[in-house]
């Protein structure tokens, strides 16, 4: 089934400054215009990061105001807009079935930067972009500062457009600041994304943003720790204030002056963050050269002068309400988003009636997500999967490949599922089994095609890493947990086999020393992950009818796992003890699936019961108190679900640093800590504090003072987007033979 | 031999004169004297597995590795009993998702490789024999709106 566009945009919808704000308006304006657009997603060569969707144009999607398309579906459209050329520089890795009446590269950068150096290749551009679309190609500088740096010969099939492709802003979203007379000490801001190239260079920045804290407050939005990399100690007048997405109309509205140099390797097309400024009625001033974009709605000096400029404005209050208005009036009048829907008339040569809205969009064609894990003698690795996998559009089929003996867990909530098993329950050299697993996942990926490879585990294999160097077109995830014992930094070297590195945020993240902690700008950063929400669990009612314990009775849920490979045998019987000592109380042994016969669990009466449960924690509402081991997930489940425990790390050496999430948990007072090694002959009193309601409570309270979302969530839409981006971040003529 | 044993053995290998031989794809390559018998447990009640694990390993495990191909979910019945096992997904798990996957062709794919990975000296068959299981499996379908 073909689908029809009015336009469609073409776009790296993870670049978070300008070019994605840019297209964010153009989408709105033209769904206000009435026109049916699309989004077709690239991940291009620029950002190397592992950087999510601009929230932006994700919401735009979310709310229906355009179409998510996949690389895979037919389309024709009538315009085809695709926003920066660095996106088409490599050609597109798969062949589209798009067909365009007219096709437009926005071109949101000079070809060559300050310093000379070409920021892209036109040529290839051009030729790239023309073979994938079928159709010669309009180039549309957004500004007259990118189309002087253009050759006047242009390549083969492309023409360039009379009227610059100009930014565009919601005037309603930058409500004019109400005029004020400044007076000293006067707030000087600026706003742009975190990058070094966008501030002066040393010798300008105090001439700029002067340090006279007598006189000026200087406030910037998009810092980071490069600033005093670049400049060394900053000023005690400069308040810092990292990126954000949100908040800019806000920020604005707090300063007096709006003062932008940047370094002068950089060239800047446009600058967006600019025109916001300028909408919000500042007085700006920036570096002469931008006087051709911004013409009398700015103030042009040198960074030496900038003091003077401001003197100027703060004598003359009339001069400064002028310059505000003007300011105002001129973003009213050349880049208010309302001109959208003429430009777009004028580029297509008719009216932009909407031919196309006509009838439903066809549905997005369904792919595979491949989550592979290990952990054979654990679940964690599967469950995190799961709590992704669920929380995926259904246009998105799951599929598992797991070392885990759990796997029926993953066939249970309904997902194709394959058992990989680990050389060690095979007793085979680990390198004949990483030759074979590396033919078997082979195969598997080679059937399933998946859009996304999502590999959950510590440990890299050799035999993974293989395999999906024969898949480069596969978008590949390693999702990690923090808290890495010393001895797993090996697997670090196997980062750059994926394409995104994301980690599960950790609560006791400030006591994680370890290998990963260094790296952690270069992943994709999320909240705690966990399988459940605490509200989807059962109610305490429910829960307790279901496990049938009686009225009255106080409930210790024992998880120390099956100490296969750290053995809490003693430990487990001495607090079991303790517990039934007290005669109201149930101790209540929780199973996992996996748990081995071998475990011989010796039962100590009546009130000591086990039970399977998987997942335990939607039955956690029917427990009073409980005695864990510290793994990842049930440690986030035990503290996010405000459930008093007393952690037992479990300490062996392929773990992660168990103890330490316990250590965080008793000095938050969000939990206790007992160790196997150093406090057994502690029984008595760990059980007694944790049988105590007055402690119980305090620690129910500190654990409901922790502000949470589900990184899960996260997850999946970072999963959910990149399954449909169309790759040129990578050059498929150099692929070779795989 | 633990999670990490086999790292040691990454990282460069000592130039050699002759070209590297390629990797065999042999579960035991580099354990010539062990040989394996695949034993398929396809269809069978979870109740007999116990018995076919006891029968299968008094009459061959003395001299071979025994592989138990299972098409059931309850791996912890192999793993008490420290049974070597291989998991081919059930008819019923095909047909539930024969729009994801060609089972017919990855089914026969999968079988070679196995037979390949363990190079095994017998297949023993219990419930329905591999060439009748493989011979069962669907091909795509198309994909339906869910």
């Amino acid at each position: 089934m073909s689908a029809t566009l009015d336009i469609l945009f073409v776009a790296d919808v993870r670049f978070e400054g300008g070019t994605s704000t840019a297209l964010a308006v153009e989408i709105r304006a033209a769904a206000r215009a009435g026109l049916r657009t699309g989004l077709l997603a690239i991940k291009g060569p620029l950002l190397g990061l592992p950087f999510p969707m601009h929230p932006d144009l994700r919401k735009l999607i979310d709310d229906g105001l355009t179409e998510r398309i996949d690389p895979d579906m037919r389309l024709a459209a009538r315009l085809t807009l695709i926003h920066h050329p660095t996106i088409v520089e490599n050609r597109p890795t798969r062949p589209l079935s798009i067909t365009t009446d007219k096709l437009l590269i926005v071109l949101h950068h000079p070809m060559y930067d300050g310093a000379g150096r070409r920021q892209y290749d036109l040529d290839r551009v051009v030729a790239h972009a023309c073979d994938a679309f079928g159709a010669d190609v309009h180039l549309a500088p957004v500004s007259a500062v990118v189309r002087d740096s253009l050759p006047r010969l242009l390549p083969s099939y492309a023409h360039m457009l009379e009227e610059d492709w100009g930014n565009l802003i919601e005037l309603d979203d930058w409500p004019a600041k109400p005029a004020r007379p400044p007076a000293y000490p006067v707030v000087i801001g600026r706003h742009s994304r975190p990058d070094p190239l966008k501030w002066p260079s040393v010798e300008d920045a105090l001439l700029a943003y002067p340090a006279d804290g007598s006189r000026f407050r200087v406030r910037a939005l998009g810092t980071d720790t490069f600033l005093a990399e670049k400049y060394g100690t900053l000023p005690t007048n400069w308040e810092l204030i990292p990126f954000a997405w949100d908040g800019v109309p806000d920020f604005l509205a707090t300063l007096d002056f709006y003062v932008y140099f940047h370094d002068p390797a950089w060239s800047e097309a446009f600058g967006r963050t600019i025109l916001e400024a300028l909408a919000t009625g500042l007085v700006v001033i920036l570096p002469p050269h931008f006087a051709v974009l911004f013409a009398k709605a700015a103030v042009y000096a040198e960074p030496a002068e900038v003091e003077r400029v401001i003197e100027r404005f703060v004598a003359d209050p009339a001069l400064h309400r002028s310059q505000c208005e003007q300011a105002r009036r001129f973003v009213e009048n050349n880049h208010d988003a309302a001109i959208y829907g003429d430009r777009v008339a004028r580029v297509m040569g008719e009216e932009p009636i909407s031919t196309t809205s006509n009838g439903l969009f066809p549905p997005l064609p369904q792919r595979n997500v491949l989550f592979a894990s290990s952990n054979g003698i654990g679940v964690g690795h599967l469950t995190q999967q799961l709590a992704i996998a669920q929380r995926l559009p259904p246009d998105l089929t799951p599929v598992f490949a797991t070392m885990s003996y759990s796997m029926k867990a993953a066939v249970q909530h309904g997902y194709q599922a394959h058992f990989l098993p680990h050389h060690r329950i095979l007793e085979a050299d680990p390198e004949d089994w990483n030759t074979c697993l590396a033919e078997e996942l082979f195969e598997l990926i080679a059937h399933l095609r998946p859009a996304v490879f999502a590999y959950d585990a510590t440990a890299v294999f050799e035999g993974v890493t293989r395999t999906l160097a024969m898949f480069p077109d596969i978008f590949k995830i390693w999702v990690r947990r923090p808290l890495w014992q010393e001895s797993h930094r090996v697997f670090l070297e196997f980062s750059d086999s994926f394409d995104a590195v994301i980690e599960p945020g950790e609560l006791a993240e400030t006591f994680d020393h370890g290998p990963t902690a260094a790296f952690r700008k270069e992943v994709f950063l999320v909240p705690p992950v966990l399988h459940l929400d605490p509200a989807e669990r059962m109610s305490r009612e429910s829960a307790r009818a279901a496990l049938g314990v009686p009225e009255g009775m106080t409930v210790v849920a024992f998880q120390l796992g099956a100490g296969a490979n750290f053995d809490l045998k003693d430990l487990r019987a001495a607090l079991l003890a303790e517990v039934l000592r007290h005669p109201d109380t149930i101790a209540l042994e929780i199973q996992s699936p996996i748990t081995p016969n071998a475990a011989g669990l010796e039962i100590l009466g009546e009130r000591h019961r086990t039970v399977e449960l998987f997942p335990s924690f939607r039955f956690s509402r029917a427990f009073d108190a409980a005695i864990s081991a510290a793994g990842y997930n049930t440690f986030h489940e035990q503290v996010l679900g405000c459930i008093p425990t007393l952690f037992v790390p479990n300490e062996g050496d392929e773990m992660d640093l168990q103890a330490n999430r316990a250590r965080w948990a008793e000095l938050t007072g969000r939990g206790w800590m007992m160790r196997r090694d150093y406090d057994l002959g502690f029984a008595a009193s760990h059980v007694e504090r944790l049988l105590d309601p007055v402690e119980r409570a305090a620690v129910v309270r500190r654990c409901q003072s922790i502000v949470w979302t589900n990184g899960a969530v996260e997850i999946a839409r970072y999963v959910e987007d990149h399954a449909r981006m169309l790759r040129t971040d990578w050059d498929v003529t150099k692929l070779g033979s795989i | 031999m633990g999670i990490f044993g086999w790292l040691q053995r990454r990282g460069q290998k000592p130039a050699t004169t002759e070209a590297e031989p390629e990797p065999t794809l042999a579960i035991y390559a580099s354990q010539p004297a062990l040989s394996a018998i695949i034993v398929t447990l396809i269809g069978v009640d979870a109740a007999q597995v116990d018995e076919i694990i006891d029968v299968t390993n008094q009459r061959f495990g003395n001299r071979h590795k025994i592989v138990y191909l299972t098409d059931s979910l309850d791996f912890m019945r192999f793993r008490n009993r420290g049974a070597i096992f291989e998991y081919l997904p059930s008819a019923l798990e095909q047909k539930l998702h024969a729009a994801e996957i060609s089972w017919n062709a990855y089914l026969a794919k999968r079988w070679q490789l196995l037979v390949s990975k363990w190079q095994p000296v017998h297949v023993v068959s219990y419930g329905q024999n591999i060439d009748a299981f493989l011979a069962a499996a669907p091909r795509m379908t198309v994909r339906t709106e869910r």
